[in-house]
């Protein structure tokens, strides 16, 4: 393969599509980011960064000492891990259901349930959040109140009331990322040769048997895509619980980004809001790693396709 | 007899299928009805279908500065998806074909950038811009959109390259052609159709952000996601739903339309993605 001559040509051209993207990542983004990770370990205020000095892991461990940091950190977990698994088992559920096929006959509707089942992901977060905390949630019109006074109960108030405001967001975000995983399991299913279910009819095999030593199984490298993907979304997370509760009431919904956002915007602690910012970095890795580590033992051994 | 139960199955499915379409269009249709609703009707709970349209919300919406925010909307998002692309396919074509030294741990490195926290990444762009007069500019922003455009646009197309065989390539590399010539004559056609998917993806993400523009835009260049708070937070006028309504609208209905028209590179890049 590479006897080809390699003109001097092909040389410029190269380095021209490799360097010129390059210096732009190490401007924009590497530079910056690895620059935040050195003001980590200072105490750099937007306000007077000129008398900013070095406090080695001063803010990690402020960080790490604050109780209000671990209530944050737990908001952030149970909102990561209910949105990975509800939208998904959701998405999981609707793509076997959309591949259903008896006796040669399927499901009807297919292509406009694959394309309209998109909107809700296409629609801007923004705009969903601010929607349906009005139109859904919200005391005066919204209309979950009112099927639960329906039903004759005293309905709650889900911007008040500590318990239930981490409910808003999570189920809104299953609202509109549930296609997501749908999509991607969709594809993963109709990939799967139909020989391996037709061995399955002959043994005689129930849905659920065939569900789980099939085609879940077959669906490994899906998982790990939409697992990482969606783990990383919900770590993030910003513009739905910003424009749905802001954080609050109290710290009830406040996630590691809003908690970041907070501490720079309002009051310009640039090391601290660096350090929250590499623990997030860090822990979204290392939580990657063991998703992956995970779905790489087991039975099938399956490569995980980055 | 059993085979009565399966199709019964069957359509149950079907029904559960067309139910949760009906759930997850709620959003859509509820927000575009609305938007035409009176205040007086928008009151209503339950909400009617039967009513007669007004205008007034668009009328609202347009003394709040709605042109402004979508002018700066499409120019953000427009200019960041180009920039994202004119860097990204170059970039993505490298590492995937011409394989420089270290391109696995460029690669690495970019999947890397995919995945970071966006705070970590816009706060010391923030500081960056301040002091270089950037913040509040079409320009920063459409740099500082590229956190979120860059590494989604190298990644995608990178993996559309990476699965195109080797062998379209030998009759040219036989007939002389440089690596520029088979580049630009024979692998950027070929991908042409993943590359529509890819530039739809990076603006439906570029044209949704909140965040950065949250961060960066002060007054001059609020896009539409930035606009639209400002009638959650009017505390002395209390919460404007048909405003937010109308605002919703004109954010969705551009971005939903493009989506639509190409669903098909679309369905096809999250398969592949």
């Amino acid at each position: 393969m590479e006897s080809v001559n390699k003109t001097t040509k092909d040389k410029i051209f190269k380095w021209i599509i490799t360097l010129l993207p390059l210096v732009f990542i190490v401007a924009v983004l590497l530079g910056p980011l690895i620059w935040s990770f050195t003001k980590s370990f200072t105490d750099y205020s937007m306000y007077r960064p000129e008398q900013s000095k070095f406090i080695g892991l001063g803010n990690y461990i402020d960080m790490l000492q604050s109780s209000r940091f671990w209530k944050i950190l737990s908001v952030s977990f149970i909102f990561t891990v209910v949105t990975i698994v509800l939208p998904n088992v959701i998405a999981v559920f609707l793509a076997n259901l959309i591949n259903m096929r008896v006796m040669g006959k399927t499901i009807k509707g297919k292509t406009i349930l694959r394309v309209f089942f998109l909107i809700p992901m296409i629609m801007s977060e923004t705009v969903v959040g601010a929607f349906t905390r009005v139109f859904l949630w919200s005391g005066d019109i919204g209309i979950i109140n009112f099927l639960i006074e329906k039903m004759g109960i005293n309905p709650p108030n889900w911007f008040i009331d500590e318990k239930l405001a981490l409910v808003v967001p999570i189920l809104t975000y299953t609202l509109i990322y549930f296609s997501f995983g749908f999509i991607i399991f969709d594809a993963g299913i109709r990939n799967i040769p139909g020989s391996f279910y037709e061995t399955a009819l002959v043994e005689g095999a129930t849905p659920l048997t065939k569900f789980f030593k099939i085609t879940l199984p077959c669906l490994k490298p899906q998982l790990a895509i939409v697992l990482i993907i969606t783990l990383t979304r919900s770590w993030r997370q910003y513009d739905l619980i910003w424009i749905m509760t802001r954080g609050g009431p109290g710290l009830s919904t406040q996630v590691l980004s809003l908690r970041t956002y907070l501490s720079f915007m309002r009051y310009g602690e640039f090391g601290y809001a660096s350090a929250l910012s590499w623990f997030m970095i860090i822990s979204l890795a290392l939580m990657s790693l063991g998703i992956l580590l995970s779905l790489q033992r087991g039975s099938f051994s399956y490569t995980i396709e980055k | 007899m059993f085979l009565k139960k399966k199709y019964l199955l069957l359509y149950i499915a079907n029904i559960i299928l067309f139910l949760t379409l009906i759930i997850a269009l709620i959003p859509l249709v509820w927000l575009i009805q609305s938007s035409f609703k009176s205040t007086d009707e928008i009151m209503k709970v339950p909400p009617s279908f039967i009513f007669e349209p007004s205008l007034e919300n668009y009328r609202t919406i347009l003394d709040n500065g709605i042109v402004d925010n979508l002018k700066n909307t499409i120019i953000i998002a427009g200019f960041s998806t180009l920039i994202s692309l004119l860097i990204g396919i170059p970039a993505a074509y490298s590492l995937s074909r011409l394989k420089p030294k270290g391109y696995k741990i460029i690669s690495l490195v970019i999947l890397g950038l995919r995945f970071i926290p966006l705070v970590a990444l816009t706060f010391p762009l923030f500081i960056i811009f301040a002091n270089s007069g950037l913040v509040d500019t079409e320009f920063g922003l459409i740099i500082a959109y590229q956190i979120i455009c860059l590494p989604l646009s190298i990644w995608l197309t990178k993996g559309f390259f990476d699965k195109i065989p080797p062998s379209v390539e030998e009759a040219a590399r036989i007939d002389g052609c440089s690596d520029m010539q088979i580049f630009w004559h024979i692998n950027l056609p070929i991908a042409k159709g993943p590359i529509i998917a890819v530039t739809l993806l990076v603006l439906i993400a570029a044209w949704n952000n909140l965040f950065i523009a949250n961060v960066l835009a002060r007054g001059n260049v609020k896009p539409l996601t930035v606009g639209m708070q400002q009638f959650l937070q009017s505390e002395f006028e209390g919460v404007q739903y048909g405003a937010i309504s109308a605002w919703g609208t004109v954010t969705t209905i551009p971005i939903i339309t493009i989506a639509l028209i190409f669903n098909k590179y679309l369905i096809k890049a999250f398969a592949n993605s």
